[in-house]
């Protein structure tokens, strides 16, 4: 019996290593590490398949967390294994301070110098940038007008009383918490830099919030579900659920965004190919694509998008206008110590 | 002990020795250096050594109320499975009905991806959701209860994945008691109940012991469903553990409450199994 | 009469659970025919289309087959190793058991999500490598435990007299193993060997962080998926896994082992 065992698990050792084993390497071979769903399928469907075809080589897709992603840069700096990394502002910041990042030659990059500023130099340092927004997403108010019973404007009107236990936050120490913190604090007379009266603001606002949760992508379809009237969070996760009669407001005052950013291991062995990289994914061309497929507004300013992309897109051109500047690295930085006084001033 | 019977454990063990220090000790003691390591904020670590991290875990009392309300989800989920899961247990032992299903509708649930599983929670429990709509319908009740987001769903979704394993840990206890055992009792003069208070249910203890074991450890150590669940206001060490390790990079912290954590479960464990030892009946086989 | 009753009333209480158990897994199948992208609960149209998606991403295939393999191998070597240490850890007495018991437990408790970043940084330093390589070395550790509970239990129970006789007659340890021992073990084995699978199958912490690019497995992908998007299609591979995992538990059942597997008496813990 025992032996049947053995023949069958060595048949399936075989089997595995089999399907596992090394491919033939025909070309260059570039690893870009990405979130999944959604990202995953526009690199692999549409993305990757332009840049193989021009650079003549083959780019393997890692799915994993932010956390996983910047573990293995770090992890692995002497024998780098990812070239390519997306990461969200906050890794890509931390990878910069634990100094696992390439910077990026501008001259094998000449897109990143169309970059707007503001997607670009919070991973400026002295020697060199470290990273670019490849896109950007604002903050927004994604509610129900047939439940609310008036016309949401303002970040201001969160707090009123109609609302009371019928919003739903982010959980810290998520980005949308931080979000949170900082309207706050603008709506109170404070900024990121200031940040008391957004405290103050904040747990004035907590007997209107129902609950925290924890994914963003569920935000909206409990707004759907009356759980609760009104969310805050990535304003672009609202238009699927535009049809069904949600409504999703910027307010003209200004939001807070977040940035989905590229940038390069440190020691990677392929270190003019991801440039390219970095280079492609700047390309008005394929900004265009990127950005159309994800709706996230492109970090270059020169890409063209068509009427049926920009009315996809909830971040307009007057969007862009109002944006509060985000002070990347100064957040990152308070980040844990504005975590630790929620704990005990807000969520005792 | 002789030297062949010797030899024999050595190989016996050799590979889960193997296993436990190269892949478990091993690994886990760069960890246990990280948590002397400093934590630039904004960055991961730096090979400074400090006890900044403990001390900054073992001085706030802020942690300490976390430990308490972790340790009290443990014990509360152990207390809600065994008074669910004995009366379930002793039908499977010694009367049941449809064996082969019973086993597999205990069993399938926990094979479930949790999120997807709070996922059915939140539709049945929320404020909109089928219960509260039907309690509200029928009058019971004129605003919503909250069920879901708040500690109750936290301990409804422990126990739904983990009420198989305290069953499963007492009913086959229960299924070794001899009949004759409880006959005698009968036929002694105890009552139906005297006799199951005073002979089935120590005998087993064991089965309870074992299954609480397992429900505190897993329920304590839990941070997806008190994450998800909880609705942001339930605070554990795993929840806190997993903020600092994914959200805010900071390793050494995330490492000195996982440490923590561990060292205090299995204090926990080892107390309430040796109080199990002096309970037993049986004793274990030894090799001269 | 009144054991009757009692009975009765006992089986209904029982059959309230169950349906309170099953009853959040039903409503993920449900959902699971949702038409409309997003997740709604009752849904208003009908659809088999997030099946057709789910099971036409090759992303999905490949992950479930990434699962399924390293699942058996970390089966196999987990019997392997464990039904080893529970022999030496139920019939012998020998220095160091505690520590190595406590150390079981331990690797219970201890969060996964640590120990997977503990074993990435570990598998690099040592030249190891991450991959398939590392998911079932990092499996065995977490499910090794498991193994070494569920197959004590069986043993506890097992007469020693039996491979007394064999020997006696003149049999040698190794073919008193094969030919007495693993026949009356086979089913802890087989039960520890089931529920092995599937907490492998099952496991995101560890899975998390040893993967590579080309050993993505279906719980880490579902959880990366649904950070991102949340559709039914999550809940058409979710209902995919519990009929493969309803399959699983039906063989285990037929084999008559379940009530085996966390057996109260002496030494589940110890």
């Amino acid at each position: 019996m025992k032996r049947c065992w053995v023949c069958g698990m060595g048949v399936a050792i075989v089997l595995a290593l089999l399907c596992f084993g090394s491919a033939a390497v025909v070309a260059e071979t570039l690893v870009l590490g990405t979130w999944g769903g959604a990202y995953e399928t526009l690199f692999k469907e549409e993305i990757i398949p332009l840049f193989e075809a021009e650079f003549n080589c083959t780019v393997i897709v890692d799915v994993g967390s932010s956390t996983a992603r910047i573990a293995k840069i770090a992890a692995q700096v002497n024998d780098q294994q990812i070239d390519v990394a997306m990461e969200t502002a906050e890794a890509l910041l931390a990878g910069i301070q634990q100094g696992v990042l390439e910077p990026l030659d501008p001259t094998l990059i000449p897109n990143l110098a169309d970059v707007d500023p503001k997607f670009r130099d919070p991973f400026t340092k002295e020697d060199g940038v470290y990273g670019s927004a490849v896109s950007w997403t604002a903050a927004g108010i994604l509610w129900r007008p047939d439940l609310v019973p008036f016309e949401i404007t303002s970040w201001k009107d969160l707090w009123h009383r109609a609302l009371e236990g019928k919003i739903a936050l982010q959980q810290w120490p998520n980005v949308g918490a931080i979000s949170d913190l900082i309207f706050s604090a603008h709506t109170y007379g404070g900024d990121q830099h200031n940040i008391e009266p957004g405290f103050e603001a904040y747990k004035a606002l907590m007997p209107n919030v129902h609950h925290f949760f924890e994914i963003s992508s569920q935000a909206p379809a409990e707004v759907m579900s009356g759980e609760v009237w009104v969310t805050v969070t990535i304003a672009g996760r609202g238009i699927p659920y535009l049809d069904e009669g949600l409504r999703i407001t910027i307010p003209e005052e200004g939001t807070t965004y977040s940035l989905q950013g590229i940038c390069i291991g440190k020691n990677t062995k392929h270190y003019d190919l991801a440039c390219k990289f970095v280079n492609f994914m700047l390309s008005p061309e394929i900004q265009q694509i990127w950005s159309c497929g994800l709706h996230y507004p492109p970090s270059n300013p020169l890409t063209e998008l068509d009427d049926e992309c920009q009315s996809q897109m909830v971040e307009t051109p007057e969007v862009m206008e109002s944006l509060w500047y985000m002070d990347f690295e100064y957040i990152s930085q308070m980040k844990e110590e504005w975590t630790e006084r929620f704990n005990r001033e807000v969520n005792k | 002990m002789g030297r062949s019977k010797g030899v024999r454990v050595l190989v016996l063990v050799l590979p889960i020795l193997f296993v436990t220090l190269a892949l478990f000790v091993a690994p886990l003691g760069y960890t246990f250096l990280t948590t002397f390591y400093y934590h630039p904020p904004g960055a991961i670590m730096e090979p400074i050594l400090t006890t900044e991290n403990y001390s900054k875990f073992l001085f706030d009392s802020y942690y300490w109320r976390v430990v308490g309300n972790t340790l009290m989800i443990g014990g509360v989920t152990t207390l809600i499975t065994l008074l669910i899961g004995y009366p379930l247990a002793y039908q499977l032992a010694r009367r049941p009905f449809l064996k082969t299903a019973q086993l597999v509708l205990l069993i399938s649930p926990l094979l479930v991806n949790v999120v997807i599983r709070t996922y059915g929670w939140k539709v049945l429990l929320s404020d909109v959701g089928i219960i509260n709509r039907a309690l509200m319908a029928m009058g019971l009740t004129d605003s919503p209860i909250r069920l879901v987001n708040s500690i109750i769903g936290v301990f409804i979704a422990l126990a739904h994945v983990l009420l198989p394993f305290m069953v499963l840990s007492i009913s086959s206890v229960l299924e070794g008691i001899d009949e004759s055992v409880i006959e005698a009792a009968h036929m002694l003069g105890a009552s139906r109940i005297k006799a199951f208070l005073r002979v089935v249910l120590p005998l087993s203890l064991p089965g309870v012991i074992a299954g609480s074991v397992f429900v505190f450890v897993r329920s304590a150590g839990s941070f997806m469903v008190p994450a998800l669940m909880g609705g942001g206001r339930v605070r554990t060490i795993p929840t806190l553990m997993y903020q600092y390790m994914s959200h805010l990079l900071n390793w050494p912290f995330g490492a000195v409450l996982a440490f923590f954590m561990t060292f205090l479960l299995v204090l926990i464990v080892l107390a309430f199994s040796s109080t199990a030892m002096r309970r037993q009946t049986r004793v274990e086989a030894d090799e001269p | 009469m009144r054991r009757r009753l009692r009975g009765k009333g006992l089986a209904l209480y029982s059959l309230l659970i169950y349906a309170i158990l099953i009853t959040p897994i039903v409503i993920v199948v449900v959902v699971s025919f949702n038409a409309s992208e997003f997740v709604s609960f009752p849904p208003k149209a009908w659809s088999i289309l997030w099946y057709k998606r789910a099971l036409l991403n090759s992303e999905f295939i490949r992950a479930f087959s990434v699962s399924a393999s390293v699942a058996g191998i970390t089966t196999a070597v987990s019997l392997v190793v464990g039904t080893m240490a529970s022999l030496a850890f139920v019939r012998y007495r020998f220095f160091g058991k505690n520590i190595l018991r406590s150390l079981s437990v331990a690797r219970l408790a201890f969060p996964q999500v640590v120990l997977g970043l503990a074993l990435l940084q570990y598998f690099i330093n040592i030249g190891y490598g991450l991959g398939v390589k590392a998911l079932v070395l990092g499996h065995v550790v977490v499910t090794l435990p498991f193994v070494v509970q569920i197959v004590s239990a069986t043993l506890y129970g097992f007469d020693r007299s039996i491979e007394e006789a064999a020997r006696t007659l003149g049999a040698g340890p190794v073919r008193t193993f094969l030919r007495i021992t693993i026949p009356v073990i086979r089913p802890g084995v087989l039960t520890a060997g089931i529920f092995t699978f599937i907490l492998s199958f099952d496991n995101v912490g560890i899975s998390l962080f040893v993967a590579d690019a080309r050993s993505v497995t279906i719980p880490v992908r579902m959880f990366l998926y649904i950070q991102e998007n949340y559709d039914p299609s999550i809940a058409a591979i979710s209902t995919v896994l519990i009929a493969f995992a309803v399959v699983l538990v039906l063989i285990l059942a037929r084999l008559g082992t379940l009530d085996k597997v966390f057996r109260g008496r002496s030494g589940t813990y110890r």
